[in-house]
C-alpha cells in the first residue's frame, strides 16, 4: 500500500491500528451494554421509586445530544490510553438500551413463569439470572452489536478531529494524520481509503451478524424461502 | 394531564442539561487564554496570558454556586455573554451567522435520506423474496450505514473535487458573488452543498430504509394483511393502503426525532467541508476554550431535541391514546 | 493545526542601538523593489487575494487589540504602529513615527510623527492620538499585553507631531515591545470600552481601509488618504476565510489566492513547479528556536549532565527531516544564539565550544560516568530507579507530535523510558506556563537580538513558583544569579558592544547549563505569486520579510498590479 508522507508504511500501520480500533469497539461495546443491563434490568425489576430515579437518569442520557457531549467530554480528558475514549463512549450511549431492556424487562416479570419463580421466593437476582435474562439475549446481543458499531463509528469520529489519543496508531488516528499532512492534496489516496475501507468492512460485518440474529430470532422479518426450508 | 406530565420531565431534563452544560466546560483543564497563547505558536509574547486572563475574565474568583446561579440566571434571558474565539464578538452573532448553514444542510439532507430511504425501504419490503430488491439492497445499506460519514466526505472531496474538479472543496457558496437573495448566490450555495447533501444522504439512507422494510414486513404478516389478500384487493392497493401506511408511525417518529437531531447533526461532516455552521463551531468552540460559544451551542442542540421529543409525544398521545394512560 | 513559526510580533531593537539613525530608510525602498523585475511600473489599480493563515470565518471585529484571528492578521493593515520590524532579519523601519531620541540616560524617549498623516475618513492624525493610546492602555491592562506600563511613568504630546516618554528606569528592551503597538484614534476609541468595543466600521491610518465585512471573506479597499503619496497602488484585497490548508493549498496553486503563509511539505514542489517564473515559496528564518523543554525541578533533569547527554542523543537532522519536512534546520550550537541572528550577534568560539553533537554511545558514557547505571536495556538512576520522563504532548500540533515520538524512541535508545502524554493545545500551554511538566517540545521566545531568547529562558523574572502561571518562558524554572545580574546591565545599556559582551556571557552560562535543549532553528514558510503582482521581495531586493500574517504593511505598500 505504499508508505504516507511521514515515510511510514500504511499497510503494517493498518494492521497494526486494528488491534487499538477492535479494542475500542469491543471494550466500549461490552461496558455500554452492561451499564444498559445493570439499569434496564434493576429499572425494570424493582420498579417503584428505583425506577423512577433510574428512568429519569435514561431519559436524560437519551436526550442529551450524544456526539457534542462526546466531543466536550473528550476534548479535556487527558489521553494516555484508549480507555478515556472508551469510557466516554460507554457513558454518553447506553440509555437506548436500556430503555427497550427496561420495557422487555417490565413485560417479562409478569409472565407466568417470572411470576412462580417470584412467588416461589426465589431471590431477585436469581429470577433474573434465570428467567429473565435468558429470555432477552437476542435483545442484548444485537444490542451489544449495535453498541460496538457505534463505538467503532464514534472512535473514528473523535480521533479524526484529534480528540483521541494522536500517539497510538488506530484506524481514526491514521485519518487524523493523513487530514492534517494534506494527503489529499498531494494525491495520497492510499494513506486515508484504507483506513475508512477497514472501518466500513468490520462495521458492515458486524451488522450482518446483526441482521442474521434479527433473521433467527425475529420469525416475521425472515424470508419466506428460509420459512420454506426451516 | 400526560401532556404536562411529559413538560415538567421535559423541563427537569433541561435543567439537567444546563447544570451539566456548566459543570463540564469548567472541569476542562487549561483555559481560553491559554489558548490564544497556544494557538499565535510564538506569534505572541508569553508574557500577554496575563492581559488575556484579564479580558476574558478568567481567574476571577467568584464562588463556584454564586457563579452557577449568574450562569441560570444570564441562560433564562437569553445572556450567553461574548465568545472567546471571535472576541469580543456576542455569541449569539455567531450563531446566527452559523445556524442557517446548518439547518439548511443538515435538514435537507435528513429531510432526502429520509424521503429517498423510505420508499427504497416500502420496495424491499415488498419485494422480499427478491435478490435484487431486498438482498443486496439490504445488504449494501448495512454496509453503508456501519461506514463514517466523514470517511464518505473525504472520498468524495478527493474523487469529485480533487482529482475530477467538479465541485469546490470548502466554503458555503461561491465568495466572489455577493450575498444576496439573487439566483446566482442560490444557485452558487446549492452548488456548493452538493457533496456534502451526497455523503450525508448516502450514509443515512440505509437506516431509514432497513427501518422502514423491517417495519413493513412486520405489519405485513399482520391479520388484517392476509383478510385484504383474501378479500381479493390489488397487491398495490394493500402495499400502500395496508402495508405502508401502519408501517410509517415509527418512521414518523423516527424523523421528528431526527429533525431535533439536526443542529448536533454532524460536526465532523461540516469539519471536512470547512462549512460554516453550527458543528464547525462547536469544533472551533472546544479547541478554543471557549466556553460561552460551547455551552450556547449545547443549550440550543438540547432545546432542539427536547422539543422534537416533547412533540413526538404529544403526537403519539394524540395518535395512540393509550400511552396516555401508562 | 499545522506548523506556524515564531515571529517578531511587536519587537526590535537594532534600531534602538543606531538610535536616530535608521528613521529614515523609507525613501529608497520603493524605488529599489520593482526595477528589478523591469515590468510595468507602479500604478493604482487591481486586487489581490490573501490568505494569511488557517482561519475559521471572520469575527466582525477590527478592534486591534482583541485577541483573535482578523486582529493579527485584518486589522493591522488597517491601523498602523509606529515603527515596522522585519520577523526574520530584526531590522526595523520608521512608521508612523518619522524618528526617535533618547536622551536623560535612556529615560526619556522623543518621538517624531510623520507629519501629514490622516485618518481614513480625513481628519488629522496627531500627537494626541499616540498619547490617547498609550493611556488607553494604561486604564485597561488587559489590552496593555506587554506590559508596557510597568516601564513606563509617563506619555505626553510635547507638539503636534512630537510624542514624550518617560521611563521609570532606562530599559533597552522597552522600545521593541512598545514600537509595536497599533495607534487608534481618539475621536473612534474615546468613551467606548476598548475590551468589548467590536469597531466594525474602523477607521486608521493604515494603507487599506474596510470596504466589505461577511464572515467568508474580508474585503478591504484603498484608503485615499493615505499619508504615503500614491501608495497603495492595489485597490483591493481579498481575505477569504481559509479553514483547511488543503482549501488554502488548492487556492494557491489554482492561482485565485496570491498569498499565504502556511506551512506544506508539498508546496515547495507542487506549488513553484505549475509555474516556476511566478510562484514563490520562501522559506525563511525566524530567530527562534523550536526547543526540548525541560523541569529543573524534576530529578534527574536538574543535572546539567543529564541534560547534555539527552541533547547528544537526539539526532537534530532526522528531527528536521521527519518532524518539520527538513525546512526548520537543525541547530548547530548550543549557545542558543539561531543563526539568523549569529552573523551579527554570535561568537565563532562560542559556537565551537558548545557544538550541537550527535552521538550515542558518547551520551551514554557521559550518564554512565555521573553514576548512572545500566540494567538490561534500562538506565538506572543514581538513586536507583529507572530513568523515566513524562514528556506531553500538544496533540493539535502535529509537528510537534512528531517531534515528540522521534525523541521518545531516540531516547529510549540511551536507556531512557519516555513517556508520552498527549493534551489539547490550550492544556499544553498551560502545564508549561505553570511548570507543570518534566519534559515537552515548545518554541523560544524571540527577538531582534539573542537577548530576548537568552534572558527569556534564563531570567527568574520569566518563571516564578511550579504552579503559578510563568509570565515568560523560564518554564523549566531555572535560576542562576549570574543571569539576573547581566540581565540588568544589558537593559541599562544602549551601546551594542557592551550588549555584545553581555550576549556572550549569556550563551556561555546557556551552553553550561544548557536549561532548555535548542533543537530546531525556527523558520517561515511564505507563498506568493508574482504572475499578476509585482513589488515583491526578491533575492537580489530582500527589502522586506514575506509574511502573510500580522499586518505586511511594507510588503502591502510596495505591491501593484502587472
Amino acid at each position: 500500500m505504499g508508505t504516507n508522507s511521514l515515510g511510514q508504511d500504511v499497510f503494517s500501520q493498518l494492521v497494526y491500528g486494528t488491534r487499538v480500533s477492535l479494542l475500542v469497539a469491543f471494550a466500549a461495546g461490552i461496558l455500554t451494554t452492561f451499564i444498559s443491563l445493570v439499569v434496564g434490568i434493576t429499572a425494570g425489576y424493582l420498579r417503584g421509586i428505583a425506577d423512577g430515579i433510574l428512568n429519569w437518569i435514561t431519559n436524560v442520557f437519551i436526550v442529551l445530544p450524544g456526539l457534542p457531549l462526546l466531543i466536550i467530554v473528550s476534548s479535556y480528558w487527558n489521553t494516555k490510553s484508549e480507555w478515556p475514549i472508551i469510557l466516554i463512549i460507554s457513558m454518553t450511549s447506553w440509555a437506548y438500551g436500556a430503555r427497550s431492556l427496561r420495557a422487555q424487562t417490565l413485560t417479562l416479570r409478569e409472565r407466568d413463569y417470572v411470576l412462580h419463580a417470584r412467588l416461589v421466593g426465589r431471590s431477585w437476582w436469581k429470577v433474573v439470572g434465570t428467567e429473565i435474562l435468558p429470555n432477552m439475549l437476542s435483545l442484548v446481543i444485537s444490542g451489544l452489536l449495535f453498541s460496538m458499531i457505534g463505538a467503532l463509528l464514534a472512535e473514528a469520529g473523535l480521533d479524526f478531529l484529534g480528540l483521541g489519543n494522536v500517539n497510538t496508531v488506530s484506524w481514526g488516528v491514521m485519518l487524523y494524520w493523513a487530514q492534517n499532512n494534506e494527503a489529499m492534496v498531494n494525491g495520497l489516496w492510499w494513506w486515508f481509503v484504507p483506513p475508512g475501507a477497514a472501518i466500513a468492512i468490520f462495521g458492515g460485518a458486524l451488522a450482518l451478524i446483526n441482521f442474521s440474529i434479527d433473521e433467527i430470532t425475529n420469525p416475521r422479518l425472515r424470508r419466506k424461502k428460509v420459512k420454506l426450508n426451516g | 394531564m400526560y401532556i404536562l406530565k411529559r413538560f415538567l420531565f421535559y423541563v427537569s431534563i433541561f435543567w439537567a442539561a444546563i447544570t451539566l452544560n456548566f459543570i463540564l466546560p469548567r472541569m476542562m483543564p487549561g483555559n481560553a487564554a491559554s489558548s490564544v497563547i497556544a494557538r499565535a505558536r510564538g506569534q505572541m509574547p508569553p508574557q500577554a496570558i496575563k492581559a488575556l486572563e484579564l479580558a476574558f475574565g478568567i481567574n476571577n474568583h467568584t464562588p463556584m454556586i454564586k457563579q452557577y446561579f449568574g450562569y441560570l440566571w444570564n441562560t433564562l434571558h437569553g445572556d450567553f455573554g461574548v465568545s472567546f474565539t471571535y472576541f469580543p464578538e456576542p455569541v449569539v452573532q455567531v450563531i446566527r451567522s452559523a445556524l442557517p448553514w446548518t439547518l439548511f444542510l443538515i435538514g435537507s439532507s435528513t429531510i432526502l435520506g429520509f424521503l429517498i430511504g423510505t420508499v427504497l425501504g416500502i420496495y424491499s419490503g415488498w419485494r422480499r423474496d427478491s435478490m435484487l430488491a431486498d438482498g443486496a439492497p439490504s445488504l449494501l445499506f448495512m454496509i453503508l450505514n456501519s461506514i463514517p460519514q466523514f470517511w464518505v466526505a473525504l472520498v468524495f472531496l478527493f474523487i469529485l473535487s480533487y482529482k475530477l474538479g467538479w465541485f469546490p472543496i470548502a466554503h458555503a457558496y461561491d465568495i466572489s458573488i455577493p450575498v444576496t437573495f439573487s439566483w446566482q448566490f442560490v444557485l452558487s450555495v446549492l452548488y456548493y452543498a452538493t457533496l456534502p447533501l451526497l455523503a450525508l444522504v448516502i450514509t443515512s439512507l440505509g437506516g431509514w430504509s432497513i427501518g422502514m422494510r423491517n417495519n413493513l414486513v412486520s405489519v405485513l404478516s399482520e391479520d388484517y394483511i392476509m383478510l385484504a389478500h383474501m378479500k381479493g384487493l390489488p397487491d398495490r392497493q394493500i402495499m400502500m393502503n395496508y402495508g405502508a401506511r401502519n408501517a410509517m408511525l415509527p418512521q414518523i417518529t423516527g424523523f421528528a426525532l431526527a429533525i431535533g437531531g439536526i443542529v448536533g447533526g454532524a460536526v465532523v461532516v461540516e469539519v471536512v467541508f470547512s462549512y460554516p455552521g453550527i458543528g464547525y463551531a462547536l469544533y472551533q468552540a472546544v479547541s478554543n476554550h471557549d466556553y460561552p460559544l460551547m455551552q450556547t451551542i449545547f443549550l440550543i442542540i438540547v432545546i432542539a431535541v427536547l422539543l422534537a421529543n416533547f412533540l413526538v409525544d404529544v403526537l403519539y398521545s394524540w395518535l395512540d391514546p393509550r400511552v396516555a394512560d401508562v | 493545526m499545522k506548523k506556524r513559526i515564531i515571529g517578531m510580533s511587536t519587537l526590535a531593537l537594532t534600531c534602538l542601538i543606531a538610535a536616530v539613525g535608521c528613521g529614515q530608510s523609507d525613501a529608497n525602498a520603493n524605488s529599489t523593489s520593482s526595477n528589478s523585475q523591469g515590468a510595468t511600473s507602479p500604478h493604482v489599480g487591481g486586487s489581490i487575494s490573501i490568505s494569511p493563515q488557517e482561519n475559521g470565518p471572520w469575527a466582525d471585529v477590527f478592534n486591534p487589540y482583541s485577541p483573535n484571528g482578523n486582529t493579527s492578521d485584518i486589522s493591522k493593515v488597517i491601523y498602523e504602529p509606529l515603527v515596522e520590524w522585519d520577523s526574520n532579519t530584526g531590522t526595523s523601519k520608521a512608521w508612523l513615527a518619522k524618528s526617535w531620541t533618547w536622551s536623560d540616560g535612556n529615560k526619556v524617549l522623543t518621538i517624531h510623527l510623520q507629519p501629514g498623516v490622516k485618518w481614513s475618513n480625513g481628519k488629522s492624525f496627531t500627537s494626541a492620538d499616540v498619547v490617547f493610546t498609550y493611556n488607553m492602555l494604561k486604564k485597561y491592562p488587559a489590552l496593555d499585553s506587554n506590559g508596557l506600563w510597568s516601564f513606563m511613568k509617563s506619555i505626553s504630546a510635547t507638539g503636534p507631531d512630537t510624542v514624550q516618554v518617560v521611563l521609570k528606569q532606562p530599559n533597552s528592551t522597552f522600545f521593541y515591545y512598545f514600537s509595536g503597538v497599533p495607534i487608534v484614534s481618539t475621536f473612534q476609541f474615546q468613551g467606548v470600552n476598548p475590551l468589548t468595543f467590536q469597531d466594525q466600521h474602523p477607521i486608521g491610518t493604515g494603507p487599506y481601509m474596510l470596504q466589505t465585512f461577511n464572515s467568508q471573506q474580508i474585503t478591504l479597499t484603498r484608503n485615499p488618504h493615505y499619508w504615503q503619496p500614491g501608495k497603495p497602488y492595489l485597490q483591493t484585497i481579498n481575505y477569504p476565510a481559509e479553514t483547511s490548508n488543503d482549501s488554502t493549498i488548492l487556492g494557491l496553486e489554482s492561482g485565485q489566492i496570491q498569498w499565504a503563509s502556511i506551512f506544506s511539505p508539498s508546496l515547495e514542489t507542487s506549488y513553484v513547479k505549475k509555474d516556476p517564473t511566478s510562484n514563490h515559496f520562501n522559506d525563511g528564518q525566524a530567530p527562534a528556536f523550536d526547543s526540548l523543554y525541560v523541569n529543573l525541578h524534576s530529578y534527574p533533569l536538574n543535572l546539567p549532565v543529564v541534560r547534555k547527554a539527552i541533547s547528544m542523543a537526539l539526532d537534530r537532522s532526522k528531527l528536521s527531516e521527519i518532524g518539520e519536512s527538513g525546512y526548520a534546520s537543525p541547530v548547530s550550537s548550543l549557545d542558543g544564539i539561531p543563526d539568523s541572528l549569529a552573523g551579527q550577534w554570535g561568537t565563532p568560539s562560542l559556537k565551537t565550544e558548545f557544538p550541537a553533537t550527535y552521538n550515542v554511545s558518547m551520551a551514554k558514557q557521559m550518564l554512565l560516568k555521573a553514576g548512572f547505571k545500566v540494567s538490561g536495556s534500562k538506565m538506572i538512576t543514581p538513586q536507583g530507579k529507572p530513568f523515566a520522563i513524562n514528556m506531553i504532548v500538544p496533540a493539535p500540533f502535529t509537528d510537534y507530535v512528531t517531534l515528540s515520538n522521534q525523541i521518545a524512541s531516540m531516547l529510549g535508545q540511551i536507556g531512557i523510558t519516555v513517556n508520552q502524554q498527549s493534551v489539547s493545545a490550550s492544556q499544553y500551554a498551560d502545564d508549561m506556563a505553570k511548570g507543570n511538566f518534566q519534559m515537552g517540545v515548545y518554541w523560544t521566545p524571540s527577538g531582534p537580538n539573542p537577548f530576548f531568547i537568552l534572558n527569556g529562558l534564563m531570567n527568574t523574572q520569566y518563571g516564578g513558583p511550579i504552579g503559578s502561571t510563568a509570565l515568560g518562558s523560564n518554564y523549566g524554572r531555572f535560576a542562576n544569579s549570574q543571569v539576573q545580574k547581566l540581565a540588568q546591565q544589558f537593559e541599562e545599556t544602549e551601546d551594542s558592544s557592551t550588549q555584545k559582551t553581555i550576549i556572550d556571557q549569556l550563551a556561555t552560562i546557556y551552553g553550561e547549563e544548557l536549561p532548555v535543549i535548542p533543537l530546531l532553528d525556527s523558520d517561515t514558510t511564505d507563498e506568493y505569486s508574482s504572475k499578476t503582482i509585482d513589488g515583491w521581495p526578491t533575492k537580489q531586493d530582500p527589502y522586506w520579510d514575506t509574511l502573510a500574517y500580522g499586518g505586511p504593511l511594507v510588503v502591502l505598500t510596495h505591491l501593484f498590479q502587472k
